[in-house]
């Protein structure tokens, strides 16, 4: 098989997840996909260097997280908006407000606590595949994670999640 | 595993549950690949050339040699708020850099910025001006998730104080043949507001009702003075990117509202008038043309397609408009920026650093490029770069290059 059958065949079986990567990290799905652009470009330059798929994903990812944290930096520091969680019909009220606290505070973290999140807790990295990922130390991981969870359990706790969990609350009752 | 590590992964895992397809994005990734190393080849020789300079001949090691030990740079600061010289083996930069909470002076000396960032704020841009300088700092807040501006003027000698407090963020401009001198542009309280920057004072001079993109309701902020035009950029509907692009002229009157047009601008010419970004041929179409854009409008004046950057490049010009760096997705790239107009390869590439970096230019011929561990000195003929300077600790706080406005 040649190299770009190869690659064709990677994208295929791994751009789906990369770009869910990808979005949880920039939270929009058009640049999630440029980004995603341009770790596979990147990815498809180093094809012939990288070798085994294990290789090759680690890549792939080590270079979105880079993109997508160092594209943030560049091209947006002002206003981050927060996207709705989709309302699930079969049950709407069971942690919706919850999760929506949640989301809206994860995009507005630093993205490097963004990033440490997002690799610890959707890709299930250990903090010290995290900390090669982000070329930062363990201890910088921990840190980071540290801070991000505490920030969101403040926002848990503020008064914001359980009065919009009491309005949506009233509005079934009703 | 503690429940609100529980909750992030349910929320992620529900957040991009629905995602869309993929279709075709090996094709363009290796069609952007093929076309990277064609100018590989074509420069190839030259980076190389660049690298055994930058590498061997031209570089200067600190941590023990020159300027291991920090003294105040030339005329400078002699103020209440210059501090003692940073011990052996801090970073000396060739330009003002903010490092944290301090402000490390071109060739040592630095001014303590303690007053100024908060312990949840960043410094967002930072600019020399005549008698001090203008720091821009960014809070979150909390409470309505939008970002907080504050222009503060750090004198020469004697407190900082605050200039402006913008909502989203704020714009700081060299000033264009319409608009002379040092331009801020901000929001608050409802209102895009001009003023002009003098003597540690911004005097507001124009305003218009906040600019809202009114399909979606969504904020846009200031980004660049064009000519006789405020640019105004903002996100389309919730994601983190730019989107949306437009332009008030205040001279006809309040903000209004109208169709976006599909650029992604990149810079501004010397002169002021123009920007130099991209912009979509037709309608729909998928491709980006690169154009110097007339702000009325975005119609190009000059423009090469397809263009030869893609859409998150960063355009740097030189002080007098004859190079270009462009901080591609592989590498530093120096153009002889007519060229670029007729399809030109860089007449060089310097690698990527790993880490986070800035480019800056120093004067017509020399830029630099300052990282976490230092910075690298490129002179535009091909001279060896003039010193690498290394920091003890090689992820130094993110650092901010002072932006030269004298």
């Amino acid at each position: 098989m040649t190299d770009e059958a190869e690659f064709r065949q990677f994208v295929a079986a791994r751009s789906t997840a990369l770009l869910r990567t990808a979005y949880l990290l920039v939270g929009d799905w058009a640049h999630a996909e440029d980004v995603l652009q341009t770790a596979l470009t990147k990815t498809y330059l180093a094809w012939r260097r990288l070798g085994e798929i294990d290789a090759i994903e680690a890549y792939a990812r080590r270079v979105l997280v880079t993109t997508a944290t160092s594209w943030w930096r560049r091209r947006w520091h002002g206003e981050r908006p927060s996207q709705v969680i989709p309302e699930r019909a079969e049950d709407p009220y069971d942690g919706w407000a919850e999760r929506q606290a949640i989301w809206a505070t994860v995009q507005k973290l630093p993205d490097r606590q963004r990033a440490v999140l997002v690799l610890r807790f959707y890709e299930d990295l250990t903090e010290a595949q995290t900390a090669e990922v982000l070329g930062i130390s363990v201890g910088t991981v921990k840190s980071q994670t540290a801070r991000a969870l505490a920030a969101l359990r403040e926002r848990l706790a503020s008064a914001d999640v359980g009065e919009s969990s009491e309005a949506r609350g009233g509005r079934r009752d009703a | 595993m503690s429940r609100i590590e529980d909750l992030l992964r349910d929320t992620f895992r529900e957040i991009v549950e629905t995602s869309p397809p993929t279709e075709g994005i090996a094709e363009r990734a290796i069609a952007r690949g093929r076309r990277a190393r064609r100018i590989r080849r074509a420069v190839g020789s030259l980076l190389a050339v660049v690298c055994v300079a930058l590498g061997s001949v031209g570089v200067v090691t600190l941590g023990g040699g020159r300027g291991a030990t920090v003294s105040p740079g030339p005329g400078g600061v002699g103020s209440s708020a210059t501090q003692p010289a940073p011990p052996t083996g801090s970073v000396v930069f060739p330009v003002d850099v903010v490092i944290g909470d301090r402000l490390i002076l071109a060739g040592g000396g630095a001014v303590s910025l303690a007053d100024v960032v908060c312990e949840s704020c960043w410094v967002q841009g930072a600019w020399r001006v005549p008698d001090g300088w203008l720091i821009d700092v960014y809070q979150l807040m909390e409470s309505s998730n939008v970002v907080t501006a504050t222009l503060w003027y750090v004198p020469e000698s004697g407190a900082a104080s605050v200039l402006v407090v913008g909502e989203g963020s704020l714009l700081v401009s060299p000033g264009t043949a319409h608009f002379p001198g040092i331009h801020v542009v901000w929001i608050a309280d409802g209102r895009l507001r001009i003023g002009r920057y003098a003597d540690g004072m911004v005097i507001e001079t124009l305003s218009t009702p906040a600019p809202i993109y009114e399909p979606t309701m969504r904020p846009l902020y200031p980004r660049a003075l064009v000519g006789a035009a405020v640019v105004l950029a903002g996100t389309q509907t919730g994601g983190g990117g730019l989107d949306i692009w437009d332009v008030w002229f205040p001279s006809r009157g309040n903000y209004v509202s109208a169709e976006f047009p599909a650029i992604v601008a990149h810079a501004v010419t010397v002169d002021g008038d123009r920007l130099i970004g991209q912009y979509r041929p037709d309608p729909g179409s998928k491709d980006w043309c690169l154009g110097e854009l007339d702000p009325d409008g975005f119609t190009p004046d000059r423009s090469v397609c397809p263009s030869p950057f893609l859409e998150w490049y960063q355009i740097l010009p030189s002080p007098d408009g004859r190079w270009w760096v462009v901080r591609g997705t592989d590498g530093i790239d120096l153009y002889e920026a007519e060229t670029v107009w007729h399809g030109a390869s860089p007449v060089r590439t310097l690698p990527m650093p790993d880490e986070g970096f800035s480019v800056t230019w120093i004067d017509a011929e020399t830029f630099v490029v300052v990282h976490g561990s230092g910075s690298t000195i490129v002179h535009t003929d091909g001279r060896p770069g003039e010193s690498v300077l290394r920091h003890p600790d090689p992820k130094a706080s993110p650092f901010m290059v002072v932006t030269d406005l004298r």
